[in-house]
């Protein structure tokens, strides 16, 4: 942007259309969201003007310069205080559907003394209404450029151009009415007063009011919102969001998957075996995997919200569900993130972006990874049918399915207290406003939810993937040495012995693999992990744990759903695939060192109650850790959640041993 | 009276708002003081928070948020 001339600075209130409209004027694959939240940020693009290119500056959606939000204290640190970042220009975008408000803002914008354009978007929701806004008036009322466009139809842009052009060479400051943009001057009754009078006299000659009867926008209002329909609309939406993310989006993230095997299988094929194809293969490959896998989950997500908050029903969601979440010292702008984040955290802590107050977003971030995610249902699912009898209480519920069904509940009740909590000691002084615009419906921009879902997915492969990606190769290096020679030796002999009988090809294979399983067992066994396993084992006796159950947790940290994998290697399944009877029969029949079974119903509990609630997910830490902006989050949320994860895992062993179940 | 007392469908003209530091301010700033004239469009299932038309524009707001707005009698 060093070619740029000058920079221009582009503000107005939340949807009216500001991030279209940046979007549209610089072609930049770059978005802002109305509530980037926690860690604010301003996004710049190039904007061709007849003159040349000057630098777009695209700031946080605001309702005034008296910062109430993190959002308003940026524009107004921008704006107001003598920052280097101080635009040479203004470019304010006006809602003409509901142009006294958008004008109270530019009041104290105008009061700015910059050289000002305003862009008056929205004429086609404004004329729905029954309002009309002529540009030319109010154009000579304000004494600035004022130039009807539609943004989202890239109407009237080279005018802007033109007009902001000639306002620059001009370099005329604007006039406001006067009044002080901040301190105690402005945000005074008097002064609030007096500017909305102030915008009330520059709009008498410019508007004209007509009778339209109810909108279209109204009458779905009714329904949507209704106490009745509108929850079941909410039902159904969200029904259906969920449905995506959980079941829909399988097939994208198994060809995902296979995609990332089969690329990493044609670049390994021709390397020898040894420890950097295993670095590459399970380390590097296993890791970029586990990044990719995300992406459909997060692109159908983002899809959704992208939808819903261009079309305003976001915003209604929020309505219907406040009552529910105020009592935590949430609002409705919790719901989507907390129930995305039951299909999978990651793209349910960047959906908190919608949430605009900072506290809110944070404990509705840290909160997020306690609802059972998708990634812990296989585990749940193998324990449960290695261990738990099929018997029907009351000979309706199946017991195995009553406790899938108390899995997840354990989450949500634990989520409870733990948001109550938090939000109780990060109250500070000033209070909470659940003030929300419940903007009118429209059709949602095509070109604004995908330019939302690509610049949300390619951040999150960008900024998490290689955090979680180093985090998958060093939980590998760890699980893949000390490697004796000797061990190595020894099965390589065995191999060998293997390859010389008189037995079928078949047989020769399954044996070969037979036994590279069982290196593998032995190699993880006396891997720096499992000593870590073995020494630190005490911690996790008084869930019953044995050390190999233990060291399978630890590998686990990366990714929960490795914990099957790891499973697999330390008790030698013959594998059959996750899901497969194999890995089943191999847990049922593992013993420990002194020959009594490793698991009982009361193990198998104690384990699925620690995933439950246990942070073992590099992905969330790390997408915590871009999100709230500091380390520290990320490390409190790990701590917090195994804490609970191990007590909790505690006292369910000590009950279910105490019943007789140990 | 205050706004949060305001039936459904109903209509009223504010009389002042209840000081209480921000909160007031951006009542204000949002366009509700003296004189502007309000109407209770409905409330949420729960009963909170409620849906008002205010100026050209729609905003949702907590009760405990409307109770600080005074109507003129």
């Amino acid at each position: 942007m060093s070619s740029a001339r000058f920079r221009v600075a582009l503000a107005g209130n939340p949807n009216v259309g500001k991030t279209t409209l940046f979007n549209a004027l610089t072609g930049l694959n770059q978005r802002t969201g109305n509530y980037p939240g926690v860690t604010v940020s301003t996004h710049s693009g190039v904007w061709e003007l007849p003159g040349g290119p000057v630098e777009l500056m695209d700031l946080p959606g605001a309702y005034s310069l008296t910062a109430l939000s993190p959002d308003e204290a940026l524009v107004n640190k921008i704006l107001v205080g003598k920052t280097d970042q101080a635009p040479a220009a203004l470019l304010v975008i006006v809602d003409a559907s509901n142009p006294e408000r958008n004008l109270y803002f530019l009041s104290q914008l105008m009061d700015l003394g910059l050289p000002t354009v305003v862009a008056l978007n929205m004429g086609d929701v404004a004329e729905s209404k029954g309002l009309k806004v002529d540009a030319g008036r109010l154009s000579k009322a304000l004494g600035l450029r004022v130039v009807p466009i539609r943004a989202h139809k890239h109407d009237g842009l080279q005018a802007l151009g033109q007009a902001m052009e000639q306002t620059a060479l001009e370099a005329k400051p604007a006039h406001g009415p006067g009044l002080a943009v901040q301190g105690p001057g402005a945000a005074n009754p008097v002064a609030i007063r007096g500017r909305y009078e102030w915008a009330r006299n520059k709009l008498v000659d410019a508007i004209t009011r007509s009778d339209v009867g109810v909108r279209f926008s109204d009458r779905v209002d009714k329904v949507l919102t209704h106490r009745v329909w509108g929850v079941l609309a909410l039902v159904l939406v969200m029904g259906m969001i969920f449905q995506s993310i959980y079941a829909w989006s399988q097939p994208l993230m198994d060809l995902m998957q296979s995609l990332v095997s089969w690329i990493g299988a044609i670049l390994l094929r021709p390397m020898a075996p040894g420890i950097l194809k295993e670095l590459l293969s399970n380390g590097v490959i296993a890791g970029v995997g586990s990044v990719l896998v995300f992406v459909p989950q997060i692109a159908i997500l983002f899809l959704f919200i992208a939808i819903l908050e261009d079309c305003g029903y976001m915003a209604r969601s929020a309505f219907l569900m406040d009552r529910l979440f105020a009592k935590l010292g949430l609002s409705g702008r919790s719901f989507i993130p907390l129930l995305s984040s039951f299909a999978c955290a990651v793209p349910g802590i960047l959906a908190t972006r919608t949430i605009s107050d900072r506290k809110e977003r944070l404990t509705t971030m840290l909160v997020a990874p306690l609802m059972s995610c998708s990634a812990r249902l296989p585990v749940y699912t193998v324990l449960i049918a290695a261990f738990l009898p099929g018997r029907r209480l009351f000979g309706l519920i199946d017991q195995r399915a009553l406790v899938l069904f108390a899995l997840y509940a354990l989450g949500l009740a634990v989520a409870v207290p733990i948001a109550y909590l938090l939000r109780k000691r990060m109250r500070a002084g000033v209070a909470c406003l659940f003030l929300m615009e419940l903007p009118s419906y429209k059709w949602p921009d095509l070109h604004t939810v995908l330019r939302r879902v690509t610049e949300q997915c390619r951040e999150f492969v960008v900024n998490a993937g290689t955090m979680i990606l180093s985090v998958a190769v060093v939980v590998w290096a760890l699980g893949a040495f000390p490697r004796p020679q000797a061990l190595l030796d020894d099965f390589q002999a065995r191999k060998q012995t293997l390859a010389e009988q008189a037995v079928p090809d078949s047989a020769k294979a399954a044996g070969q693999a037979e036994l590279d399983r069982q290196e593998q067992g032995a190699l993880l066994r006396q891997s720096w992990l499992g000593r870590t396993g073995r020494i630190i084992n005490p911690v996790f006796e008084p869930l019953g744990w044995d050390w190999r159950v233990t060291m399978s947790a630890l590998a686990s940290i990366p990714a929960r759903e490795v914990v099957l994998g790891s499973l697999g290697a330390i008790f030698n399944s013959n594998g059959g695939g996750e899901n497969g009877g194999g890995l089943r029969q191999a847990l049922i029949h593992a013993r420990r060192d002194d020959g009594t079974p490793v698991f009982s119903i009361a193990v198998a509990l104690s384990l699925m109650v620690f995933f439950a609630l246990c942070a073992q997910c590099a992905s969330t830490l790390q997408v915590i850790r871009r999100e709230s902006g500091h380390w520290g989050w990320a490390a409190f949320t790990f701590t917090y959640m195994t804490v609970l994860a191990w007590g909790a895992g505690a006292i369910v062993f000590h009950v279910a041993a105490a019943f007789g179940l140990g | 009276m205050t706004l949060d007392l305001l039936k459904d469908g109903q209509s009223g003209t504010i009389g002042g708002l209840r000081h209480q530091q921000a909160s007031s301010v951006r009542l204000m700033e949002m366009g509700l003081f003296e004189g502007s004239r309000v109407t209770v469009l409905r409330r949420a299932p729960m009963g909170d928070p409620m849906e008002i038309q205010v100026g050209d524009y729609r905003l949702s707001l907590r009760r405990d948020e409307a109770a600080l707005v005074d109507m003129a009698s």
